[in-house]
């Protein structure tokens, strides 16, 4: 039932991509999304598709899979197009329709933020297929680190993140029992009048709750048994290592960024 | 009603890198009114085979029938839905699949979707209740105020109150001590005598496989094994042990009475009454003689 599901997307592999630092990776794609909302020209949107084309190639990633993870947002894309296409009234009018009117400068707008949104999909896609879930939670809690003098908790939020990401399989899997149960008690969650389906919804929602609930304590004991006492001094199994390669990477990111900025702004 | 599946194949997630086969060319049946036991080690395919026969899945290849439908890979979902009303589940842990605010109408959730009359079904919920051996009091309260084994047992009464021509249970003893357990089992003995309900059962526990089966299926890496009675499949006890299953405590007691003595038993796996009544019987003879 969801079988389909690629919680995080994360598809084991290789690639360059695959081998980087996830911190680099993180800070790289930072940097890069921050270039995306400072560019305001299509010669500076060619470069960065272009960026972006070329580091889908290094990922080794199917394009199936982008365009798997990209395939929500493409209503969303369509939706501000004609919301810009339509709201815009710069240039010249095109065509109108009754009340509507296209112009050019909207048509224009519309196809620069559509283009915008693809872009932020295709990079932070190819972010989460090629870096393992947990990777990224180290990497974020890393990362926030020095700024827990300011009284951010990195190492919780990380620790909630983490703990959220390993559960959502448990949870679908749990989903997919009790479907597969209340189904073979007749429910139907697909068709029927809105008073039958929300009913089958509470017999899919309340066993899911019951269970969620009764896991968390079972996990808050487990954890408490076995001595956790939060982010102090706690090692790592797995380390993340900094390459020379991930300050490359970094530092061409950057390079780019301030290129952009002061020639295609 | 007849089971019958033919080349079944059943391939999760196909087409992608988590491509796994669940079920390889499985041919099998299930006699109308037979006690069946599906075994076999963990990730053999043993759900994955009884999901098929009420609907949940539909094969990728191959086909089943149930009575006189037919299931394979294009049939409608209304097809497999209405299959649901003839064959019941029983999944494993089914207490987590309580939800209603009150025993009575979790037990009635099922007929309800069935279109039975509800009115009726109330009259019958006594006499259901005391088969699998809850209190009427417990009707009014919230099933999450039970214990355990009464949560169990709502559960179980949800699914037989629906009267299913099949009924599947997967691993239905599974965590409850062992007084739940035999007690468990022999409602459903029960319910299979009396109601003459074809019923296919998946476990772990030899012992019941031995006592309560009339076929047993081994399945292993989505294939059937071996496949006969309780009898014929423990004297193939080496074969057993490969695919890391066990044999009941019975069948290696009489095995083991047969070696020493010279004892030949009618089938190993004999309830401990029966065996003894046959070295009687076999002492009287020698005796006589």
């Amino acid at each position: 039932m969801f079988e389909h599901v690629i919680i995080g997307q994360y598809l084991p592999g290789y690639s360059f991509l695959h081998k980087m630092d996830a911190r680099a990776k993180l800070l790289a794609v930072f940097i890069f999304i921050f270039t995306i909302f400072m560019i305001e020209t299509w010669a500076g949107y060619g470069v960065l598709w272009g960026t972006a084309i070329i580091v889908f190639f290094m990922s080794g990633v199917p394009f199936r899979y982008v365009r798997k993870g990209m395939f929500p947002i493409f209503l969303l894309v369509i939706f501000t197009f004609f919301l810009h296409a339509l709201f815009t009234q710069e240039g010249e009018e095109l065509f109108s329709i009754g009340v509507f009117a296209l112009y050019e400068g909207g048509v224009e707008q519309g196809l620069f933020i559509a283009f915008r949104l693809l872009l932020l999909v295709f990079i932070t896609s190819l972010l989460t297929l090629t870096t393992s879930p947990i990777d990224l939670t180290d990497a974020l809690e890393q990362l926030f680190t020095p700024f827990k003098r300011i009284g951010i908790p990195a190492h919780e939020i990380a620790l909630m993140m983490s703990i959220a990401i390993r559960f959502i399989p448990t949870l679908l899997q749990e989903t997919e029992k009790i479907v597969k149960a209340q189904s073979a008690r007749g429910a139907d969650f697909t068709r029927g009048s809105f008073k039958e389906r929300s009913q089958a919804f509470a017999a899919l929602l309340v066993p899911l709750f019951v269970r969620a609930f009764k896991r968390a304590e079972d996990l808050a004991l487990a954890m408490e048994a076995r001595g956790y006492n939060g982010g102090e001094g706690r090692t790592k199994l797995r380390q993340l290592t900094w390459r020379l390669w991930d300050s490359v990477i970094c530092f061409l990111m950057l390079a780019l960024a301030v290129l952009l900025f002061v020639f295609a702004r | 009603m007849n089971i019958r599946l033919e080349h079944v194949h059943h391939i999760f997630m196909e087409k992608t890198p988590f491509e796994t086969k669940a079920l390889n060319d499985v041919t099998v049946s299930f006699e109308d009114g037979s006690f069946s036991a599906v075994i076999g080690k963990t990730g053999s395919g043993k759900s994955t085979l009884v999901q098929h026969i009420n609907g949940l899945y539909k094969p990728n290849y191959g086909s089943l029938f149930i009575g006189d439908q037919e299931i394979h890979s294009k049939t409608k979902r209304k097809v497999r839905k209405a299959l649901r009303k003839k064959v019941g589940m029983v999944f494993q842990y089914p207490e987590h699949q309580l939800f209603e605010d009150t025993v009575e109408k979790d037990i009635l959730f099922g007929p309800k979707n069935a279109g039975f009359h509800l009115d009726d079904m109330k009259k019958k919920l006594p006499e259901l209740l005391e088969k699998v051996g809850l209190d009427e009091s417990v009707l009014e309260r919230s099933p999450f105020d039970l214990s355990g084994g009464q949560m169990r047992r709502t559960a179980i009464a949800g699914v037989l109150a629906m009267e299913p021509d099949v009924l599947i249970l997967d691993e239905p003893t599974a965590g409850l001590d062992p007084e739940g357990q035999e007690a468990i089992m022999s409602l459903f003995n029960e319910w299979h005598r009396e109601k003459r309900t074809t019923i296919i059962m998946i476990t772990h526990q030899m012992e019941e496989v031995s006592r309560l089966a009339e076929t047993v299926i081994v399945m292993d890496d989505g294939r059937i094994q071996m496949q006969g009675t309780p009898d014929e499949i423990f004297r193939r006890e080496s074969e057993v042990r490969a695919l890391e299953l066990d044999v009941p405590e019975r069948v290696n007691v009489l095995k083991h009475i047969e070696k020493e003595t010279g004892m030949s038993f009618s089938s190993w796996t004999l309830s401990p009454k029966e065996a003894a009544a046959e070295m009687q019987r076999k002492d009287w003879l020698d005796k006589k003689e």
